[in-house]
Protein backbone atom coordinates (compact mmCIF):
# COMPACT_ATOMS: atom_id res chain seq x y z
CA UNK A 1 0.00 0.00 0.00
CA UNK A 2 1.71 3.19 -1.06
CA UNK A 3 1.36 6.76 0.80
CA UNK A 4 -0.62 9.19 -0.48
CA UNK A 5 -0.45 11.93 2.14
CA UNK A 6 1.60 12.01 5.34
CA UNK A 7 0.97 14.62 8.46
CA UNK A 8 5.03 14.92 10.11
CA UNK A 9 5.40 16.45 13.29
CA UNK A 10 2.46 19.21 12.32
CA UNK A 11 2.60 21.86 15.10
CA UNK A 12 -0.60 24.78 14.42
CA UNK A 13 -0.52 27.77 16.48
CA UNK A 14 -3.27 30.77 16.47
CA UNK A 15 -1.62 33.65 18.36
CA UNK A 16 -0.88 32.21 21.88
CA UNK A 17 -3.56 29.17 21.23
CA UNK A 18 -1.87 26.05 20.32
CA UNK A 19 -4.20 24.17 18.23
CA UNK A 20 -2.61 21.37 17.05
CA UNK A 21 0.55 20.15 18.68
CA UNK A 22 3.50 17.20 17.28
CA UNK A 23 0.58 15.69 15.60
CA UNK A 24 1.87 12.75 12.63
CA UNK A 25 -0.25 9.78 10.46
CA UNK A 26 -0.88 8.70 7.16
CA UNK A 27 -3.30 7.97 4.30
CA UNK A 28 -2.70 5.14 2.19
CA UNK A 29 -4.27 3.74 -0.77
CA UNK A 30 -7.59 2.41 -0.06
CA UNK A 31 -7.86 3.11 3.50
CA UNK A 32 -10.10 4.94 5.81
CA UNK A 33 -8.36 6.96 8.80
CA UNK A 34 -10.47 8.43 11.05
CA UNK A 35 -10.02 11.39 12.81
CA UNK A 36 -12.40 11.40 16.10
CA UNK A 37 -11.86 13.68 19.12
CA UNK A 38 -13.73 16.44 20.90
CA UNK A 39 -14.74 19.86 19.67
CA UNK A 40 -11.91 22.30 19.23
CA UNK A 41 -9.29 19.29 19.47
CA UNK A 42 -7.60 20.11 16.26
CA UNK A 43 -9.49 17.94 13.94
CA UNK A 44 -10.18 20.19 11.30
CA UNK A 45 -7.25 22.55 11.46
CA UNK A 46 -5.16 19.26 10.56
CA UNK A 47 -7.68 18.75 7.43
CA UNK A 48 -6.95 22.78 6.61
CA UNK A 49 -3.59 21.83 6.62
CA UNK A 50 -3.95 18.77 4.14
CA UNK A 51 -6.05 21.15 2.13
CA UNK A 52 -3.54 23.76 1.71
CA UNK A 53 -5.75 25.92 3.45
CA UNK A 54 -3.81 26.86 6.53
CA UNK A 55 0.13 26.64 6.86
CA UNK A 56 1.96 24.98 9.71
CA UNK A 57 3.19 26.51 12.16
CA UNK A 58 6.14 23.69 12.27
CA UNK A 59 6.45 20.30 10.66
CA UNK A 60 5.38 19.07 7.72
CA UNK A 61 2.96 18.24 5.01
CA UNK A 62 3.10 15.84 2.35
CA UNK A 63 -0.26 14.92 -0.63
CA UNK A 64 0.91 13.18 -3.19
CA UNK A 65 4.50 13.34 -2.02
CA UNK A 66 4.34 17.09 -2.56
CA UNK A 67 3.74 20.26 0.16
CA UNK A 68 0.12 21.62 -0.77
CA UNK A 69 0.88 24.86 -0.26
CA UNK A 70 3.34 25.26 -3.16
CA UNK A 71 1.84 22.98 -5.70
CA UNK A 72 -1.40 23.42 -6.18
CA UNK A 73 -1.73 22.88 -9.77
CA UNK A 74 -0.22 19.16 -9.04
CA UNK A 75 -2.48 18.13 -6.39
CA UNK A 76 -5.81 19.53 -6.35
CA UNK A 77 -6.93 18.18 -9.53
CA UNK A 78 -7.23 14.93 -7.66
CA UNK A 79 -8.00 16.12 -4.06
CA UNK A 80 -11.84 15.26 -2.97
CA UNK A 81 -12.80 17.82 -0.36
CA UNK A 82 -16.21 18.61 1.54
CA UNK A 83 -14.97 21.15 4.17
CA UNK A 84 -17.21 21.54 7.73
CA UNK A 85 -17.74 25.06 7.47
CA UNK A 86 -18.69 26.04 3.43
CA UNK A 87 -21.45 27.36 1.92
CA UNK A 88 -22.17 28.39 -2.25
CA UNK A 89 -22.83 31.67 -3.81
CA UNK A 90 -26.05 32.45 -2.17
CA UNK A 91 -28.49 32.27 -6.27
CA UNK A 92 -26.89 29.56 -7.54
CA UNK A 93 -28.69 26.35 -8.33
CA UNK A 94 -28.08 22.79 -7.95
CA UNK A 95 -27.25 21.98 -11.52
CA UNK A 96 -25.34 24.80 -12.16
CA UNK A 97 -22.72 24.50 -9.38
CA UNK A 98 -22.20 20.93 -10.30
CA UNK A 99 -21.21 22.33 -14.26
CA UNK A 100 -19.06 24.92 -12.50
CA UNK A 101 -17.32 22.28 -10.43
CA UNK A 102 -17.54 20.18 -13.11
CA UNK A 103 -15.39 22.60 -15.23
CA UNK A 104 -12.57 22.83 -13.03
CA UNK A 105 -11.37 19.10 -13.66
CA UNK A 106 -10.11 17.54 -16.53
CA UNK A 107 -11.88 14.16 -16.60
CA UNK A 108 -14.60 14.81 -14.01
CA UNK A 109 -17.27 12.28 -12.82
CA UNK A 110 -20.96 12.63 -14.70
CA UNK A 111 -22.75 14.95 -12.70
CA UNK A 112 -25.86 14.11 -13.77
CA UNK A 113 -25.07 10.50 -12.78
CA UNK A 114 -24.24 11.45 -9.19
CA UNK A 115 -27.13 13.56 -8.78
CA UNK A 116 -28.93 10.33 -9.35
CA UNK A 117 -27.01 8.16 -7.09
CA UNK A 118 -27.20 10.99 -4.48
CA UNK A 119 -30.91 11.20 -5.07
CA UNK A 120 -30.66 15.36 -5.70
CA UNK A 121 -31.64 14.66 -9.44
CA UNK A 122 -35.27 15.85 -8.33
CA UNK A 123 -33.40 18.89 -7.02
CA UNK A 124 -31.42 19.94 -9.72
CA UNK A 125 -33.39 23.30 -10.81
CA UNK A 126 -33.76 23.97 -6.53
CA UNK A 127 -31.47 27.12 -5.18
CA UNK A 128 -28.98 25.49 -3.50
CA UNK A 129 -29.67 27.84 -0.19
CA UNK A 130 -33.40 25.87 -0.53
CA UNK A 131 -32.09 22.52 0.18
CA UNK A 132 -32.66 20.77 3.50
CA UNK A 133 -28.92 20.34 5.55
CA UNK A 134 -29.41 16.58 4.72
CA UNK A 135 -29.47 17.45 0.52
CA UNK A 136 -27.22 20.61 0.97
CA UNK A 137 -24.53 17.67 2.45
CA UNK A 138 -25.23 15.15 -0.04
CA UNK A 139 -24.18 17.73 -2.74
CA UNK A 140 -21.08 18.78 -0.47
CA UNK A 141 -20.24 14.95 -0.86
CA UNK A 142 -21.06 15.24 -4.84
CA UNK A 143 -18.73 17.69 -5.05
CA UNK A 144 -15.39 16.19 -3.39
CA UNK A 145 -16.43 13.60 -5.63
CA UNK A 146 -16.41 14.85 -9.32
CA UNK A 147 -12.80 15.11 -9.65
CA UNK A 148 -12.50 11.15 -9.56
CA UNK A 149 -10.50 11.82 -6.07
CA UNK A 150 -7.13 9.99 -5.28
CA UNK A 151 -7.82 11.01 -1.37
CA UNK A 152 -11.03 12.37 -0.09
CA UNK A 153 -11.19 14.52 2.66
CA UNK A 154 -14.18 14.65 4.37
CA UNK A 155 -15.33 17.04 7.59
CA UNK A 156 -18.10 15.69 9.50
CA UNK A 157 -19.45 13.71 6.31
CA UNK A 158 -22.34 12.39 8.01
CA UNK A 159 -23.55 15.15 10.09
CA UNK A 160 -27.45 16.56 9.34
CA UNK A 161 -27.95 12.96 7.48
CA UNK A 162 -31.01 10.84 8.26
CA UNK A 163 -30.10 7.11 9.70
CA UNK A 164 -31.23 5.39 6.63
CA UNK A 165 -28.97 7.76 3.85
CA UNK A 166 -25.92 7.88 6.84
CA UNK A 167 -25.85 3.68 6.05
CA UNK A 168 -26.14 4.35 2.11
CA UNK A 169 -23.45 6.29 2.92
CA UNK A 170 -21.18 3.87 4.47
CA UNK A 171 -21.72 1.77 1.98
CA UNK A 172 -20.43 3.96 -0.58
CA UNK A 173 -17.91 4.84 1.37
CA UNK A 174 -16.77 1.37 1.67
CA UNK A 175 -16.88 1.24 -2.53
CA UNK A 176 -14.83 4.20 -2.74
CA UNK A 177 -12.24 2.98 -0.61
CA UNK A 178 -12.28 -0.64 -2.02
CA UNK A 179 -11.47 0.97 -5.33
CA UNK A 180 -8.19 2.46 -3.72
CA UNK A 181 -9.07 5.34 -2.61
CA UNK A 182 -7.48 6.81 0.46
CA UNK A 183 -10.05 8.72 2.66
CA UNK A 184 -9.82 10.90 5.75
CA UNK A 185 -13.01 11.27 7.09
CA UNK A 186 -14.03 13.27 10.57
CA UNK A 187 -16.23 12.34 12.79
CA UNK A 188 -18.07 12.01 15.72
CA UNK A 189 -20.32 9.25 15.43
CA UNK A 190 -18.75 6.33 16.83
CA UNK A 191 -21.17 3.83 15.17
CA UNK A 192 -19.63 5.34 12.24
CA UNK A 193 -16.31 4.47 13.38
CA UNK A 194 -16.81 1.53 13.95
CA UNK A 195 -18.09 0.48 10.33
CA UNK A 196 -15.46 2.50 8.15
CA UNK A 197 -12.42 2.51 10.22
CA UNK A 198 -8.72 0.57 8.52
CA UNK A 199 -6.90 3.44 11.38
CA UNK A 200 -8.36 6.00 14.06
CA UNK A 201 -6.22 9.28 14.69
CA UNK A 202 -7.60 10.15 18.17
CA UNK A 203 -7.11 14.05 18.88
CA UNK A 204 -7.07 15.81 22.32
CA UNK A 205 -6.70 18.96 22.87
CA UNK A 206 -5.00 19.51 19.61
CA UNK A 207 -2.75 16.30 20.80
CA UNK A 208 -2.72 12.90 18.81
CA UNK A 209 -3.15 10.82 22.17
CA UNK A 210 -3.53 6.89 20.02
CA UNK A 211 -3.05 6.53 16.61
CA UNK A 212 -3.66 3.11 14.97
CA UNK A 213 -6.29 0.22 14.79
CA UNK A 214 -9.54 -0.49 16.32
CA UNK A 215 -8.70 -3.36 18.35
CA UNK A 216 -4.83 -1.44 19.43
CA UNK A 217 -6.87 1.40 20.95
CA UNK A 218 -8.88 -0.91 23.36
CA UNK A 219 -5.37 -1.82 24.59
CA UNK A 220 -4.53 1.51 25.17
CA UNK A 221 -7.91 2.38 26.90
CA UNK A 222 -7.02 -0.26 29.35
CA UNK A 223 -3.70 0.62 29.82
CA UNK A 224 -4.25 4.15 30.32
CA UNK A 225 -6.99 4.33 32.30
CA UNK A 226 -7.13 3.36 35.73
CA UNK A 227 -8.41 0.28 36.62
CA UNK A 228 -12.17 1.09 37.77
CA UNK A 229 -13.03 3.04 34.70
CA UNK A 230 -12.21 -0.37 33.02
CA UNK A 231 -15.00 -2.48 32.71
CA UNK A 232 -14.91 -5.41 30.37
CA UNK A 233 -16.69 -5.63 26.88
CA UNK A 234 -16.79 -1.51 26.03
CA UNK A 235 -18.68 0.13 23.12
CA UNK A 236 -16.48 2.37 21.38
CA UNK A 237 -18.56 4.95 22.14
CA UNK A 238 -18.06 3.95 25.96
CA UNK A 239 -14.16 3.71 25.43
CA UNK A 240 -14.53 7.47 23.53
CA UNK A 241 -15.91 8.74 26.71
CA UNK A 242 -13.51 7.21 29.20
CA UNK A 243 -10.68 8.42 27.41
CA UNK A 244 -12.10 11.74 27.18
CA UNK A 245 -11.83 14.26 30.07
CA UNK A 246 -15.18 15.49 31.82
CA UNK A 247 -16.17 19.26 30.94
CA UNK A 248 -18.45 20.48 32.93
CA UNK A 249 -22.26 18.70 32.49
CA UNK A 250 -24.55 20.94 30.25
CA UNK A 251 -27.53 21.18 31.57
CA UNK A 252 -30.96 22.30 30.48
CA UNK A 253 -32.41 23.18 34.22
CA UNK A 254 -32.92 26.86 33.86
CA UNK A 255 -35.91 26.07 31.82
CA UNK A 256 -37.50 24.33 34.73
CA UNK B 1 -6.98 27.42 -14.54
CA UNK B 2 -8.03 26.07 -17.90
CA UNK B 3 -9.86 28.62 -20.30
CA UNK B 4 -13.02 25.91 -20.21
CA UNK B 5 -12.86 26.27 -16.37
CA UNK B 6 -12.35 30.20 -16.75
CA UNK B 7 -15.15 30.61 -19.11
CA UNK B 8 -17.93 28.30 -17.18
CA UNK B 9 -17.07 30.58 -13.80
CA UNK B 10 -17.43 33.57 -15.74
CA UNK B 11 -21.04 32.41 -17.81
CA UNK B 12 -21.87 31.27 -14.26
CA UNK B 13 -21.08 34.76 -12.60
CA UNK B 14 -22.96 36.29 -14.57
CA UNK B 15 -25.67 34.19 -14.10
CA UNK B 16 -25.47 35.36 -10.09
CA UNK B 17 -24.80 38.98 -11.29
CA UNK B 18 -28.13 38.80 -13.28
CA UNK B 19 -30.32 37.32 -10.58
CA UNK B 20 -29.00 40.36 -7.90
CA UNK B 21 -31.34 43.05 -8.73
CA UNK B 22 -28.98 45.58 -7.53
CA UNK B 23 -26.08 45.72 -9.76
CA UNK B 24 -27.90 45.36 -13.19
CA UNK B 25 -30.67 48.15 -12.13
CA UNK B 26 -27.87 50.45 -11.01
CA UNK B 27 -26.15 50.03 -14.11
CA UNK B 28 -28.52 49.61 -16.76
CA UNK B 29 -31.47 51.18 -16.00
CA UNK B 30 -30.89 54.00 -12.95
CA UNK B 31 -28.81 55.98 -15.25
CA UNK B 32 -31.14 55.83 -18.09
CA UNK B 33 -34.02 56.60 -16.14
CA UNK B 34 -32.41 59.66 -14.59
CA UNK B 35 -31.92 61.14 -17.87
CA UNK B 36 -35.58 60.54 -19.28
CA UNK B 37 -36.47 62.32 -15.97
CA UNK B 38 -34.14 65.28 -16.63
CA UNK B 39 -34.30 64.88 -20.60
CA UNK B 40 -38.30 64.97 -19.92
CA UNK B 41 -37.80 68.50 -17.55
CA UNK B 42 -34.64 70.18 -19.27
CA UNK B 43 -34.14 69.10 -23.25
CA UNK B 44 -31.15 69.65 -24.49
CA UNK B 45 -31.22 73.08 -25.99
CA UNK B 46 -28.26 75.05 -25.38
CA UNK B 47 -28.68 76.34 -21.50
CA UNK B 48 -26.86 79.65 -19.91
CA UNK B 49 -26.97 77.41 -16.60
CA UNK B 50 -24.20 75.31 -18.76
CA UNK B 51 -22.48 78.01 -20.19
CA UNK B 52 -24.07 77.20 -23.41
CA UNK B 53 -24.14 73.49 -23.26
CA UNK B 54 -27.29 71.52 -23.30
CA UNK B 55 -28.47 69.86 -19.41
CA UNK B 56 -28.01 66.40 -21.46
CA UNK B 57 -24.80 66.96 -23.13
CA UNK B 58 -23.40 67.92 -18.86
CA UNK B 59 -25.71 65.18 -17.44
CA UNK B 60 -24.70 61.77 -19.36
CA UNK B 61 -21.10 62.41 -18.76
CA UNK B 62 -21.78 62.99 -15.24
CA UNK B 63 -24.31 60.13 -15.26
CA UNK B 64 -21.21 57.73 -16.31
CA UNK B 65 -20.44 58.28 -12.57
CA UNK B 66 -22.98 56.16 -11.14
CA UNK B 67 -22.17 53.22 -13.20
CA UNK B 68 -18.42 53.26 -12.14
CA UNK B 69 -19.60 54.05 -8.59
CA UNK B 70 -22.32 50.94 -8.50
CA UNK B 71 -19.73 48.27 -9.93
CA UNK B 72 -16.69 49.61 -7.71
CA UNK B 73 -18.74 50.77 -4.54
CA UNK B 74 -21.51 48.16 -4.53
CA UNK B 75 -21.33 45.32 -6.39
CA UNK B 76 -17.79 44.21 -6.34
CA UNK B 77 -16.91 44.74 -2.47
CA UNK B 78 -20.69 43.22 -1.30
CA UNK B 79 -20.18 40.43 -3.30
CA UNK B 80 -16.49 39.87 -2.51
CA UNK B 81 -17.40 39.86 1.44
CA UNK B 82 -20.12 37.58 0.62
CA UNK B 83 -17.75 35.10 -0.40
CA UNK B 84 -15.47 35.59 1.97
CA UNK B 85 -17.63 35.58 4.71
CA UNK B 86 -19.74 32.61 3.63
CA UNK B 87 -16.67 30.47 2.61
CA UNK B 88 -17.22 30.19 -0.88
CA UNK B 89 -13.82 31.15 -1.86
CA UNK B 90 -12.07 28.87 1.10
CA UNK B 91 -14.19 25.99 -1.16
CA UNK B 92 -12.64 27.38 -4.64
CA UNK B 93 -9.27 27.36 -2.98
CA UNK B 94 -9.69 23.56 -2.53
CA UNK B 95 -9.71 23.06 -6.27
CA UNK B 96 -7.37 23.16 -9.20
CA UNK B 97 -9.28 26.76 -9.76
CA UNK B 98 -8.14 28.72 -6.85
CA UNK B 99 -9.85 31.84 -5.46
CA UNK B 100 -7.90 34.41 -7.20
CA UNK B 101 -8.77 33.20 -10.55
CA UNK B 102 -12.37 33.39 -9.03
CA UNK B 103 -11.74 37.12 -7.87
CA UNK B 104 -9.98 37.63 -11.20
CA UNK B 105 -13.49 36.85 -12.87
CA UNK B 106 -15.54 38.71 -11.08
CA UNK B 107 -13.41 41.84 -11.28
CA UNK B 108 -13.55 40.91 -15.26
CA UNK B 109 -17.05 40.94 -15.18
CA UNK B 110 -17.89 44.13 -13.22
CA UNK B 111 -15.73 45.88 -15.33
CA UNK B 112 -17.55 44.61 -18.38
CA UNK B 113 -20.94 45.63 -17.01
CA UNK B 114 -19.45 49.21 -16.28
CA UNK B 115 -18.47 49.12 -20.10
CA UNK B 116 -21.86 47.71 -20.98
CA UNK B 117 -23.45 50.32 -18.56
CA UNK B 118 -21.33 53.14 -20.09
CA UNK B 119 -22.11 52.18 -23.71
CA UNK B 120 -26.01 52.15 -23.21
CA UNK B 121 -26.36 55.74 -21.57
CA UNK B 122 -24.07 57.34 -23.96
CA UNK B 123 -26.02 55.13 -26.96
CA UNK B 124 -29.20 56.63 -25.37
CA UNK B 125 -28.08 59.70 -24.82
CA UNK B 126 -27.18 59.82 -28.49
CA UNK B 127 -30.63 58.32 -29.68
CA UNK B 128 -32.74 60.49 -27.76
CA UNK B 129 -31.07 64.12 -27.76
CA UNK B 130 -28.70 63.83 -30.01
CA UNK B 131 -25.95 64.51 -27.40
CA UNK B 132 -22.41 66.47 -28.26
CA UNK B 133 -19.29 65.31 -27.56
CA UNK B 134 -16.93 67.55 -29.03
CA UNK B 135 -13.86 66.09 -27.00
CA UNK B 136 -11.28 63.33 -28.33
CA UNK B 137 -12.83 59.97 -27.79
CA UNK B 138 -9.24 58.52 -26.80
CA UNK B 139 -9.11 60.96 -24.29
CA UNK B 140 -12.49 59.64 -22.85
CA UNK B 141 -11.59 55.96 -23.17
CA UNK B 142 -8.64 57.19 -20.93
CA UNK B 143 -10.24 58.69 -18.12
CA UNK B 144 -12.74 56.13 -18.45
CA UNK B 145 -9.97 53.29 -17.34
CA UNK B 146 -8.29 55.87 -14.78
CA UNK B 147 -11.75 55.82 -13.29
CA UNK B 148 -12.49 52.63 -13.12
CA UNK B 149 -9.36 51.39 -11.33
CA UNK B 150 -9.81 54.03 -8.98
CA UNK B 151 -13.14 53.75 -7.91
CA UNK B 152 -12.63 49.79 -7.58
CA UNK B 153 -9.46 49.84 -6.10
CA UNK B 154 -11.73 51.69 -2.96
CA UNK B 155 -14.07 49.10 -3.46
CA UNK B 156 -11.12 46.57 -2.76
CA UNK B 157 -10.15 48.13 -0.28
CA UNK B 158 -12.95 48.33 1.41
CA UNK B 159 -13.04 44.46 1.19
CA UNK B 160 -9.37 44.06 2.50
CA UNK B 161 -9.76 46.06 5.73
CA UNK B 162 -13.12 45.21 6.90
CA UNK B 163 -13.35 41.30 7.86
CA UNK B 164 -16.83 40.81 8.32
CA UNK B 165 -19.27 41.20 5.55
CA UNK B 166 -21.65 43.61 8.28
CA UNK B 167 -19.00 46.17 8.36
CA UNK B 168 -18.44 46.26 4.07
CA UNK B 169 -22.10 46.57 3.72
CA UNK B 170 -21.82 49.93 6.26
CA UNK B 171 -19.42 51.01 4.64
CA UNK B 172 -19.81 50.72 1.11
CA UNK B 173 -23.32 51.53 1.44
CA UNK B 174 -22.37 55.04 2.90
CA UNK B 175 -19.83 55.56 0.74
CA UNK B 176 -21.85 54.46 -2.02
CA UNK B 177 -24.84 57.13 -1.38
CA UNK B 178 -22.35 60.07 -0.25
CA UNK B 179 -20.82 60.39 -3.11
CA UNK B 180 -23.66 59.33 -5.74
CA UNK B 181 -25.43 62.69 -4.83
CA UNK B 182 -22.76 64.83 -3.87
CA UNK B 183 -20.40 64.20 -7.01
CA UNK B 184 -22.78 65.54 -9.45
CA UNK B 185 -23.35 62.18 -10.92
CA UNK B 186 -27.02 62.25 -9.62
CA UNK B 187 -27.76 65.89 -8.99
CA UNK B 188 -26.17 68.37 -11.00
CA UNK B 189 -23.24 70.10 -8.95
CA UNK B 190 -23.70 73.56 -10.71
CA UNK B 191 -26.85 74.28 -8.18
CA UNK B 192 -24.57 73.25 -4.81
CA UNK B 193 -23.85 76.02 -2.36
CA UNK B 194 -20.05 76.36 -1.85
CA UNK B 195 -20.08 74.12 1.21
CA UNK B 196 -21.72 71.37 0.09
CA UNK B 197 -18.82 71.73 -3.19
CA UNK B 198 -16.11 71.91 -0.57
CA UNK B 199 -17.28 68.82 1.07
CA UNK B 200 -17.79 67.45 -2.62
CA UNK B 201 -13.95 67.80 -3.28
CA UNK B 202 -12.60 65.66 -0.95
CA UNK B 203 -15.02 62.22 -2.38
CA UNK B 204 -12.95 60.75 -5.45
CA UNK B 205 -16.39 60.08 -7.59
CA UNK B 206 -16.31 64.26 -8.06
CA UNK B 207 -12.74 63.83 -9.96
CA UNK B 208 -14.43 61.11 -11.90
CA UNK B 209 -17.53 63.14 -12.47
CA UNK B 210 -15.81 66.36 -13.59
CA UNK B 211 -13.58 64.52 -15.32
CA UNK B 212 -16.11 63.22 -17.91
CA UNK B 213 -18.05 66.38 -18.19
CA UNK B 214 -14.73 68.32 -19.25
CA UNK B 215 -13.51 65.85 -21.49
CA UNK B 216 -16.82 65.22 -23.00
CA UNK B 217 -16.81 68.88 -23.73
CA UNK B 218 -13.55 68.67 -24.39
CA UNK B 219 -13.00 72.41 -22.32
CA UNK B 220 -10.63 71.67 -19.88
CA UNK B 221 -9.80 73.70 -16.66
CA UNK B 222 -7.01 74.06 -14.65
CA UNK B 223 -8.38 71.76 -11.32
CA UNK B 224 -8.68 68.40 -14.14
CA UNK B 225 -4.99 67.72 -14.19
CA UNK B 226 -5.16 67.94 -10.46
CA UNK B 227 -7.98 65.33 -10.66
CA UNK B 228 -6.20 62.86 -13.01
CA UNK B 229 -3.02 62.99 -10.38
CA UNK B 230 -5.81 62.15 -7.63
CA UNK B 231 -7.28 59.70 -9.09
CA UNK B 232 -3.95 57.53 -10.64
CA UNK B 233 -2.49 58.44 -6.40
CA UNK B 234 -5.95 56.88 -5.09
CA UNK B 235 -5.40 53.77 -7.49
CA UNK B 236 -1.65 53.22 -6.37
CA UNK B 237 -2.47 53.48 -2.58
CA UNK B 238 -5.64 51.30 -2.64
CA UNK B 239 -4.34 48.74 -4.24
CA UNK B 240 -0.91 48.34 -1.91
CA UNK B 241 -2.88 48.52 1.29
CA UNK B 242 -5.51 46.43 0.41
CA UNK B 243 -2.78 43.71 -0.63
CA UNK B 244 -0.73 43.94 2.23
CA UNK B 245 -3.80 43.61 4.26
CA UNK B 246 -4.80 40.49 2.40
CA UNK B 247 -1.60 38.95 2.52
CA UNK B 248 -1.06 39.55 6.29
CA UNK B 249 -4.75 38.10 6.58
CA UNK B 250 -4.25 34.51 4.64
CA UNK B 251 -3.36 33.13 7.56
CA UNK B 252 -4.85 34.71 10.45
Amino acid sequence: MSVLASVNSLTVCYGQTVAAHDVSFDIGEGEIVVMIGPNGSGKTTIAECLEGLRKPTTGSINVFGKDPLTHRKEIYPYLGVQLQEADYPDKIKVEELCRLFSSFYAAPADYQKLLEQLDLYEKRNRYVRKLSGGEKQRLSVLLALLPRPKLLILDELTTGLDPEVRRNMWDSLAAVRDAGVGILLISHYMDEVAALANRIVFMLNGKCIYSGGLAGLKTYAEETLSPEDVKPDMSLEEIYLALVPKKGRISLEAIL
Amino acid sequence: MSSKALWAAFKTETVLYLRGFFGPFFSFAFPIMMILLFGSIYGNEPSQFFDGQGSMDVMIPACLGIVIAVGGLMTLPLQLSEYQANGVYKRFDTTPVGKGSIVAVQMLLYIAAAVLGAVLLIAAGKLMYDIRVTGSVGVIIALFILSLLSIFSIGFLITAVFKSSKAVNLVSYLLFYLMLFTSGATIPSEIFPDGVRRFAEIMPLTHVVNLFKHSFAGDWETGDLRSVVVLAVITCVCITIGSICYRRRRWA
